[in-house]
């Protein structure tokens, strides 16, 4: 539990923190429980700041979680965290160097991990990309329909003199 | 008792007539006796004494052949042990790789690319000292905000406690990072409203 307390109150400190997958994921649990405790009941509830006090072992960050995270987070649907597996770095063997995994709360100043989609249809590039693409099939198309009747038939025929050959010995076999 | 004397007398009756006709006719061979006959000898006493002939002469059922191969192994079978099938495919080929499509790095499908990650990981170490050093031990009370060079203060920065980083503005870290680019939700409603949204902060 010691673990667990050290890693909530890490979060909470740094808002963005690397540690090993199995750490991140039950760190999770406690820490949103506890965010959604302060959102629920507030500083003025007794369990709520006992709670918080038992996790949190640097007590600046009591005051974090009522006057910064809680505005921060009240209106939210989905979770206020986000753990990310990172590439694990080999050989695994020691504790330090299991595969880890990045846990984070969201809406944290730190430039973002995650890359936001490049081939989404609706990004202005991608529209004037794809409108590029559209012009470009279009000009072909014209191109190969001018071309239609006007093919060059002379590379059909593979070898005029084999033909030629084949049909005599045909023939001759006919005689036969 | 006696009753049950007659009944069986008279079913061997008949079943001795029925095997009579049925061999003699060429019908079916006779049965095998289970019981070999009794011979008897002078005074009556038996000359021979046998045991009832069973498959299953310890009554032990196939207890007696436990751990025992009961059908012989195909050639199939002999010639995938023998010449090391099973060590050929130890060696699996890693199909959960793919390539980035910002760096062209690889990595493993469903997790962060690393090229990528490490640019974001320096930055985030050295944004989040500067938070800590200015920090210190005193209560938090403020949403932190990064001030890179040569940037304007944005308009709330009295909520908002601020830390100052002492080089320019990555590229790839925009300032504007929360803001949606549209007020409304579906593109259908975005084309009804024809409104335009400017983007704040963009430096």
């Amino acid at each position: 539990m010691f673990r667990m307390q050290k890693t909530v109150t890490a979060l909470f400190k740094h808002e963005r923190l690397e540690v090993t997958r199995n750490t991140a994921d039950e760190a999770r649990g406690y820490a949103e429980r506890l965010i959604s405790e302060a959102i629920r009941y507030g500083d003025k509830h007794n369990a709520t700041m006992e709670l918080a006090d038992f996790w949190l072992l640097e007590k600046q960050l009591v005051h974090k979680l009522f006057k910064v995270l809680v505005p921060r987070f009240e209106n939210y649907n989905i979770s206020y965290t986000r753990c990310l597996p990172l590439t694990p770095t080999y050989p695994c063997t020691k504790t330090d160097q299991f595969p880890k995994s990045l846990l984070e709360l969201r809406g944290n100043p730190y430039p973002p991990v995650m890359p936001k989609d490049p081939h989404n249809g609706s990004l202005l590039h991608n529209i004037l990309l794809e409108e590029a693409r559209k012009e470009m099939r279009q000009t072909q198309y014209l191109e190969t329909a001018k071309s239609i009747g006007k093919e060059d038939k002379s590379a059909w025929v593979v070898n005029e003199k084999a033909e030629d050959s084949g049909s005599s010995s045909e023939d001759e076999r006919k005689k036969d | 008792m006696a009753v049950r004397n007659a009944w069986n007398s008279l079913k061997h009756c008949f079943n001795s007539f029925e095997e009579v006709l049925s061999v003699s006719l060429g019908l079916r061979y006779p049965y095998k006796p289970t019981y070999q006959a009794v011979l008897l000898g002078e005074n009556n006493q038996q000359t021979t004494a046998l045991a009832p002939q069973n498959s299953d002469p310890f009554g032990l059922g196939d207890g007696f052949l436990w751990a025992v191969p009961k059908h012989r192994r195909t050639i199939e079978k002999r010639m995938r042990r023998k010449f090391g099938a099973a060590n050929l495919l130890r060696i699996r080929p890693r199909n959960d790789l793919t390539v980035c499509t910002r760096c062209g790095h690889h990595h493993e499908i469903g997790i962060l690319c690393d090229h990528c990650y490490k640019k974001v990981q320096e930055e985030t170490k050295l944004a989040q000292d500067l938070v800590q050093e200015k920090l210190g031990l005193s209560a938090v009370d403020k949403e932190v905000i990064l001030l890179y060079e040569n940037e304007a203060a944005p308009q709330d920065a009295q909520n908002k406690f601020v830390v100052e980083v002492p080089k320019p503005r990555p590229q790839w870290f925009s300032r504007n990072l929360l803001q949606r680019t549209t007020e409304v939700e579906t593109p259908k409603a975005v084309a009804e409203t024809n409104q335009v949204v400017k983007p704040a902060d963009m430096g």
